[in-house]
C-alpha cells in the first residue's frame, strides 16, 4: 500500500475515533402534566443500561450518553425511546410519589431501580435485575442474571412474580408480610427465615433446620403461606439458590 | 314486558355510584374480609338487577339494598382461609416519623374493636353496624330487620350493653 | 315518668340524635338529676363513637369497572331472554290450560328449590368469570396475574375462559404473566382443549422461562402428544442451552 493511502486511512481512523469519543452527556428535564399524581415510566430499549432512582423533586430527570434518545410525556405518561444501536447509559430520576414502571431491556447488563413507590414491571434478558427499597409491588423476569429485590413496604393486595433461568433470586420483605408463596427451583435450594405454612391443598413443605434458617428441599412447586396468607407471589428459577428473608 | 328497559339498567349504574361505598363499608365491618366484601357488593347489585321488578318505585332503595345484603351475607360461607389484615386495606405508605406512629396506634385500636365485636353474637354485631350506616334511619332499620321500631331500639341498646361488657373484659378504656 | 332502666334504653338513640325533641328533652331532664344514667351515657357514647370512627375501606377503582362489566354482561343476556319470553307466551295460550298450569307450577317449584341452593354459587361463578375476563385486559401486569391466579378459585371453567387463558399464554407481553397462566392451565389439564392449546404453544413461545416450564408441565401431565412439538422445538436455531437440555430429558421421559 502506498504511503499516501496509509496516511489517508489513518486520518479517517482518527476522525472516526474522535467522533465516537465526542459523546455528550445529555440531561433532560421532563415536566409531568399532573405533578404529584401517579405517573407512568415506560422504557423498552434493547441496549439501554437502565438505572432508575427516586429523588425529592417533581420532575422526571433523564441523563444519558447518547444523542439519539428521545422522550415523550403525555398526561403523566413518560416514554423513553431510542433507535437500535449500541449500548448506552440511561439514568433516570423520578419523584417518590406513586408510579407505574414498565422497564424492559435485553443486553445491557444489570437493570437497577431504587427508592421508588408503585407498580414495577421489570424485564431483562442477559443481565440481572436489582430493585432496592421499593414501596409497592414488583414483577421481575430475566434469563441469565440474578433477581435481587428488597421492599420497604409491600402493596398488600398485589400479586408478584420473580423469575430467572440461571441466576439466584434474593428477596427481602418486611417481617409482617402476608402472602402465598409459590416457589420452584430445579437445581437450587430455597432458604427462608419466614415461617412458611402449608395448607390442606398443599401440605408438602419439607424442611430441615440449620443455623436457624430453613432449607427447603425441592420437589415440584412449594406452596407456603406467610403471615396467614395473602396474594400469590411466584418465585422461580432453574439454576441458583433462592433466598427469601425478612428485613432486619 | 320482557323488553330490556335501557333507562332502568343505567339507573342501576347511578345507584351504584351513590351507594357502593356505604355498602362496602357495611359488609367489610361485619366480615373484615376485604375481597369477599368487594365480591358481595357485586352480588348485591347483581341481585338487584335480577329482581328489579319486585322493587316498587318510590319505596326506599337503601332499605331494599341492605335487605338483600343481609341475605347475601347469610348465603355466604367463608372458607377457613385468612382474613387479610383488614387494616392494611388503605395501602398507607409508612413513611416513618410521628405520623406513622399515630397511624399505627389507630390501626391497633381498630383491630381491638374488631376483636371485641367478634365476641358479640352475629345479630348484635349486625344491628350495630347497620345502625352505623348514615343513610339509614330507624324506620328503615326496623324494616330491614323485619322488626318493630321499638324492638329495634331495644336491640341496639342491648347490643351496646354487651359490647360495653366486652370492652371492660378486654380492658378497653376511654381516655378521660 | 320512666324508670332508669327505660331511660337507659334511649341513650343510644339520644347519642345518635334520633330521639324526638319531646323525648330528648325528657331524657335530658332526667340526666340532670341522675349520675348513674350520665355514667351510662358516657360509656354508651364511647362505644358508639368507637364504632362510628371505624374507617370505611376505600373501594378500589376495579370495583366500578367490574360492576360495569357485570352490567354490560347482564344487558346482553337480557336481550337473549326476549326470545325465551315468546316461547312462554305461546305455551300459556288457552290450550289445556290446567295441565299446562300444573306442569309450569311443578317446573317452577322444582327449579326454585334447586335454584335456591345453587343460586348463590352460580351467581358468584358467573360474576367472577365476567370479572376475570375484564381483568385479563388490565394494563397492569400485576392485575392480569391476579386474574390468572383467581381462576384457580373457580369451581368450573368454561370454554370462554380457557380460550382467554390460552390467548394470554400466547400473547401477553409480560413473561411472568405468561408463566402464571401456564401454571393455571396446567391445573386445568383434564380439559382436552387445554392440552391441545398447550402443545400448540410449545413452538410459538420464545421465552426460555416459558419453554422450560412447558416441558415441566407436559411431563407432569404425561402428555405424550407433546413429543412431536418438542422435537420441532429442538430444531430451532438459537435455542437456549438449558432449554435444549431439558427438552431432550423430557422427550426421553415421555416416550
Amino acid at each position: 500500500m502506498s504511503a499516501m493511502k496509509k496516511g489517508f486511512f489513518a486520518l479517517i481512523a482518527i476522525l472516526s475515533c474522535s467522533r465516537l469519543m465526542a459523546q455528550d452527556d445529555r440531561q433532560l428535564v421532563v415536566h409531568l402534566s399532573q405533578p404529584g399524581k401517579t405517573f407512568t415510566l415506560g422504557v423498552n430499549i434493547a441496549r439501554a443500561a437502565i438505572n432508575v432512582s427516586g429523588y425529592e423533586g417533581k420532575d422526571v430527570l433523564i441523563q444519558t450518553d447518547w444523542a439519539d434518545v428521545t422522550v415523550q410525556e403525555k398526561n403523566n405518561e413518560v416514554t423513553v425511546a431510542a433507535p437500535r444501536g449500541k449500548t448506552f447509559k440511561l439514568n433516570i430520576k423520578v419523584p417518590q410519589t406513586a408510579g407505574i414502571f414498565k422497564l424492559s431491556s435485553t443486553s445491557a447488563g444489570t437493570m437497577k431501580v431504587s427508592d421508588v413507590t408503585g407498580n414495577l414491571e421489570l424485564q431483562n434478558k442477559s443481565g440481572g435485575i436489582i430493585a432496592e427499597r421499593i414501596s409497592g409491588s414488583v414483577i421481575a423476569s430475566t434469563l441469565s442474571g440474578r433477581v435481587a429485590v428488597s421492599f420497604r413496604s409491600v402493596d398488600p393486595m398485589a400479586a408478584m412474580a420473580f423469575s430467572t433461568v440461571s441466576g439466584y433470586i434474593d428477596l427481602t420483605f418486611p417481617p409482617d408480610l402476608k402472602a402465598n408463596l409459590k416457589i420452584k427451583s430445579d437445581l437450587g435450594k430455597v432458604y427462608s427465615d419466614f415461617d412458611l405454612v402449608g395448607d390442606a391443598a398443599h401440605p408438602k413443605v419439607v424442611r430441615d433446620e440449620k443455623d436457624g434458617v430453613y432449607h427447603l428441599s425441592i420437589d415440584d412447586w412449594i406452596f407456603g403461606r406467610v403471615g396467614g396468607g395473602g396474594p400469590e407471589f411466584l418465585v422461580k428459577n432453574t439454576n441458583g439458590n433462592i433466598h427469601i428473608y425478612k428485613t432486619k | 314486558m320482557l323488553q330490556v328497559k335501557a333507562g332502568d339498567l343505567e339507573r342501576m349504574s347511578l345507584l351504584f355510584e351513590r351507594h357502593h361505598r356505604a355498602l362496602l363499608g357495611f359488609l367489610f365491618h361485619l366480615t373484615q374480609r376485604r375481597e369477599a366484601s368487594e365480591d358481595m357488593v357485586q352480588t348485591v347489585f347483581y341481585r338487584m338487577l335480577k329482581y328489579r321488578n319486585s322493587f316498587t318505585e318510590g319505596s326506599n332503595f337503601s332499605g331494599w339494598m341492605y335487605h338483600i345484603a343481609r341475605n347475601v351475607l347469610k348465603d355466604q360461607k367463608f372458607g377457613s382461609g385468612s382474613k387479610y389484615d383488614p387494616i392494611s386495606v388503605h395501602e398507607e405508605k409508612i413513611t416513618g416519623g410521628t405520623l406513622a406512629d399515630e397511624r399505627l396506634e389507630k390501626k391497633q385500636s381498630w383491630q381491638q374493636l374488631y376483636d371485641a365485636m367478634d365476641m358479640l353474637s352475629e345479630s348484635d354485631r349486625e344491628i350495630l353496624i347497620l345502625n352505623r350506616v348514615k343513610e339509614l334511619n330507624y324506620p328503615e332499620i326496623s324494616e330491614i330487620m323485619g322488626i318493630s321500631q321499638g324492638a329495634a331500639r331495644v336491640r341496639v341498646s342491648r347490643a351496646v350493653e354487651e359490647l360495653k361488657k366486652i370492652f371492660v373484659k378486654k380492658g378497653i378504656k376511654r381516655d378521660s | 315518668m320512666m324508670k332508669c332502666e327505660e331511660y337507659k334504653e334511649h341513650l343510644a338513640d339520644w347519642h345518635m340524635g334520633r330521639l324526638e325533641p319531646a323525648d330528648a328533652a325528657e331524657l335530658e331532664q332526667h340526666l340532670n338529676t341522675c349520675a348513674d344514667c350520665r355514667e351510662a351515657l358516657a360509656a354508651t357514647g364511647f362505644v358508639l363513637d368507637s364504632i362510628n370512627n371505624l374507617q370505611d375501606p376505600e373501594p378500589p377503582i376495579q370495583l366500578k369497572a367490574d360492576f360495569r362489566a357485570m352490567l354490560d354482561d347482564f344487558k346482553a343476556k337480557e336481550k337473549k331472554s326476549v326470545f325465551r319470553g315468546n316461547i312462554w307466551s305461546w305455551l300459556l295460550q288457552p290450550r289445556l290450560p290446567l295441565a299446562y298450569g300444573l306442569v309450569i307450577l311443578l317446573c317452577i317449584g322444582g327449579a326454585y328449590l334447586l335454584g335456591r341452593s345453587n343460586k348463590q354459587g352460580q351467581e358468584a361463578q358467573e360474576r367472577k368469570q365476567a370479572m376475570l375476563l375484564t381483568m385479563l385486559d388490565n394494563p397492569l401486569a400485576s392485575e392480569r396475574m391476579k386474574a390468572v391466579n383467581y381462576t384457580g378459585d373457580l369451581k368450573e371453567v368454561d370454554k370462554r375462559l380457557i380460550a382467554a387463558l390460552l390467548a394470554t399464554l400466547n400473547n401477553d407481553p409480560n413473561v411472568n404473566v405468561r408463566l402464571s397462566t401456564l401454571e393455571a392451565l396446567a391445573a386445568l389439564g383434564d380439559h382436552s382443549e387445554v392440552r391441545t392449546g398447550l402443545i400448540k404453544s410449545i413452538t410459538t413461545q420464545d421465552s426460555p422461562i416459558i419453554q422450560l416450564a412447558i416441558a415441566d408441565v407436559m411431563l407432569k401431565l404425561q402428555e405424550k402428544g407433546s413429543v412431536g412439538s418438542f422435537r420441532e422445538l429442538l430444531k430451532q436455531k438459537g435455542l437456549d442451552d438449558e432449554v435444549r437440555k431439558k427438552v431432550k430429558e423430557t422427550i426421553t421421559k415421555l416416550i
